[in-house]
């Protein structure tokens, strides 16, 4: 298996002709944990969905496990913005999840047992299989991250991409999704992930990106996580940067190294 | 009405057995095919394309009459040009919105009224041109099911094939498309072939079906069947199937009318009878229907009420066993099960005498209580173990709002009064985890705020 799990080179994508990421640079190795930060509007999710192809780019390369993404869709899983999709849809938790299995059962086919299996062990994993036959705008936004989680997992996938999976969520999604992502990555798969929440970004990754319109910097979490490239990244707010020195004190803790 | 009127209506002629058929499937292939538009939210959209046929239309029957003067219209140049217009209209607004700062509501409209009036001044000409056989074309606006011919009603029903047909074979990929179409992308599934099959397939049937229903209410056969159908059901196989189903049914509803009563338009009478079949369903509709809500509201007011009572009868019980308690002896189930006095037990709440009485029968008919006098009754054993619940599950949402919420001592009845009519089992399962310690050591925990 190739050492970088995704290669990112000079990727601009533009909106009208704006460009909302000019000429980004990153890579993801293989078997990391890695997130993706930025302030509002640094286009984050942007970037994910231009890399899965799902908007167009306006130039740069991109490569999965140093191959054309076409020919590794099926190796990554894509967990979209809770936003994105409309809940009031008619369709049950479990269906959500047989989704993720539609490649593999084919064009023209039917769904059948063993898939409608799969599902519910996804589901299971992610503490939701009493919810299986719920409508989706039955749950609660937590329940909803974890069924689209499950359509991840079903796909069995090498690389998982998501879009804020931590945003509006309970205590205990947050709990069931970074224990997954430990599993995953104890297992041997890559996770990559945009994340809002800066104070936890040290705990929960080990490879980090900090992208603001362009790629600030990008590399091991310690490397990254300093003080003068947040400052890069988020244009020195300071009311935000006194929330983040604590949180960097905290990893600097862990790096054993003195406080200030 | 007469018998032989009567049979002539379900045994009708050759003609008008084309007829049904035709409208029947223009009902199921466009109910069918409009779940797809709801979904995608292309609703309005699909009404700019059925204006904008107009000068199509218009324009077709210019062209066939400089071309095959003398032969009257011919429908298939009538509908190419609608066909053409109708795709044109789709460009228009996609191009506004690529290169221009209109949203997509203001795009819309000014693609619908430009078509449309473009349409009219067409009209306005061939009407002053005096051409032959020009009198049909307000079929085109109001719609005719009379003048359908054979040929019609079977691309009608090809047309409600392929839709049936699309629909099976590809159901898996149209619902990842309609709900996340990002993830489809991801996923490799074909969604911009499908997207455009789609779309193509809705465009023939609207313009298939224009005679009959006329282009200003054509689109409404889309949307009003889907809308109905989602009062109905959370599953987009029934989905699909009521929809089918109610535009079927409004179809020929409307075609009937229209051929008994006469100069009824068609396309008015078809879209009334499915405006009528989503009403209906907006009353009674299993789903936010408005008598279904009112059931379940009802349903909670009444459960709330009992629980109040149950909760009442146990408090009064529980004083009589404080002293016991107070003693050192156990919470007795067989003390508990003595007879109270329903209207001292009931006097704190300001219940009407028939509201007192109407859930005194509901717990008696639950087997909640039994009777022990004329004016005084005791729980059963069932009766006990839920009053027991009730009041665990509402003095554990006090204890939680005054400990973990905040609220003051003295606002905490307020709340709970209210918040016991959402408390799910889920919730009251939550509760009894977080107090978990406390109710190791009593069973029922005591009120904890001064009861007045």
């Amino acid at each position: 298996m190739s050492s970088t799990a995704l290669e990112v080179n000079h990727l601009t994508v533009c909106y009208e002709k704006k460009p909302a990421v000019w000429e980004a640079d990153m890579s993801v190795p293989t078997g990391s944990m890695a997130g993706i930060v930025g302030p509002n509007g640094a286009g984050k999710s942007t970037f994910l969905k231009a890399v899965l192809g799902i908007i167009p780019n306006a130039s740069g390369n991109i490569s999965f496990f140093g191959q054309p993404y076409k020919k590794v869709k099926q190796r990554v899983a894509y967990v979209p913005q809770r936003e994105s999709v409309d809940w009031d849809y008619p369709i049950s938790a479990v269906e959500v999840v047989l989704m993720g299995l539609y490649k593999q059962v084919g064009l023209f086919r039917w769904v059948t047992k063993e898939h409608r299996k799969q599902a519910e062990e996804a589901l299971d994993r992610v503490g939701m299989l009493p919810f299986a036959s719920r409508q989706i705008g039955e749950l609660s936004g937590g329940q909803q991250q974890r069924v689209f989680l499950a359509r991840a997992l079903v796909q069995q996938a090498d690389l998982y991409m998501m879009d804020e999976p931590f945003a509006g969520i309970d205590a205990t999604t947050e709990k069931v999704i970074l224990g997954l992502m430990q599993d995953l990555k104890s297992e041997g798969a890559t996770v990559l992930c945009v994340h809002h929440d800066l104070p936890t970004v040290a705990d929960y990754f080990d490879h980090l990106t900090m992208l603001n319109l362009s790629v600030v910097a990008s590399g091991k979490m310690n490397d990254v996580f300093t003080k003068e490239q947040l400052m890069k990244c988020y244009g020195g707010r300071l009311e935000l940067l006194t929330k983040l020195t604590d949180s960097l004190a905290k990893l600097e803790g862990l790096k054993g190294s003195p406080t200030h | 009405m007469d018998i032989s009127h009567l049979t002539q209506i379900l045994l009708p002629a050759h003609n008008l057995r084309v007829i049904y058929l035709g409208v029947c499937s223009l009902g199921i292939a466009a109910g069918m095919l409009g779940c797809f538009l709801l979904f995608r939210k292309r609703s309005l959209l699909s009404d700019t394309v059925g204006h904008a046929t107009l000068p199509g239309v218009a324009g077709g029957f210019l062209l066939s009459a400089l071309l095959y003067p003398g032969e009257g219209k011919n429908i298939f140049i009538l509908m190419l040009g609608a066909l053409v217009f109708g795709w044109l209209s789709v460009q228009v607004v996609q191009w506004m919105m690529r290169h221009t700062r209109l949203r997509q509501d203001a795009a819309l409209a000014v693609s619908l009224t430009g078509f449309y009036a473009l349409g009219v001044v067409l009209l306005s000409v061939i009407q002053k041109s005096g051409l032959p056989d020009s009198s049909g074309l307000e079929y085109y606006l109001y719609g005719m099911v009379a003048s359908m011919v054979q040929t019609e009603a079977w691309i009608l029903c090809g047309t409600a094939v392929a839709a049936t047909l699309l629909t099976t074979l590809l159901l898996k990929e149209l619902n990842a498309l309609c709900f996340d179409e990002g993830y489809a992308q991801t996923q490799g599934l074909p969604h911009r072939w499908l997207d455009e099959t789609l779309m193509t397939l809705c465009l023939i049937v609207a313009i298939v079906g224009l005679q009959t229903v006329g282009l200003l209410l054509i689109m409404a056969l889309f949307i009003i069947p889907p809308a109905t159908a989602r009062l109905w059901t959370n599953s987009l196989k029934k989905t699909l199937a009521i929809s089918a189903l109610v535009g079927a049914l409004g179809s020929l509803i409307g075609a009937l009318v229209s051929s008994e009563v006469e100069h009824m338009p068609a396309g008015a009478a078809i879209i009334l009878a499915t405006s009528l079949l989503f009403f209906l369903s907006l009353l009674i509709g299993r789903r936010k229907g408005l008598l279904s809500r009112h059931l379940e509201y009802y349903a909670i007011e009444r459960r709330l009420a009992e629980n109040q009572y149950l909760r009442a009868v146990f408090d009064g019980l529980e004083a009589q066993q404080q002293v016991r308690l107070f003693c050192g002896l156990k919470f007795s189930r067989k003390l508990a099960m003595t007879d109270f006095l329903i209207r001292d037990t009931l006097a704190k709440r300001n219940w009407t005498t028939t509201k007192q009485s109407a859930i005194t029968r509901s717990l008696l008919k639950q087997g909640l209580l039994t009777l022990t006098g004329t004016e005084s009754a005791a729980l059963t054993d069932k009766g006990l173990n839920r009053a027991i619940e009730t009041a665990k599950t509402h003095r554990l949402t006090e204890m939680y709002l005054l400990e973990h919420a905040e609220v003051a001592q003295k606002n905490v009845h307020q709340y709970v009064e209210r918040i016991e009519e959402i408390t799910t089992p889920e919730i009251a399962n939550d509760l009894r985890d977080l107090f978990e310690e406390r109710l190791q050591q009593e069973l029922i925990p005591q009120e904890p705020h001064e009861v007045k």
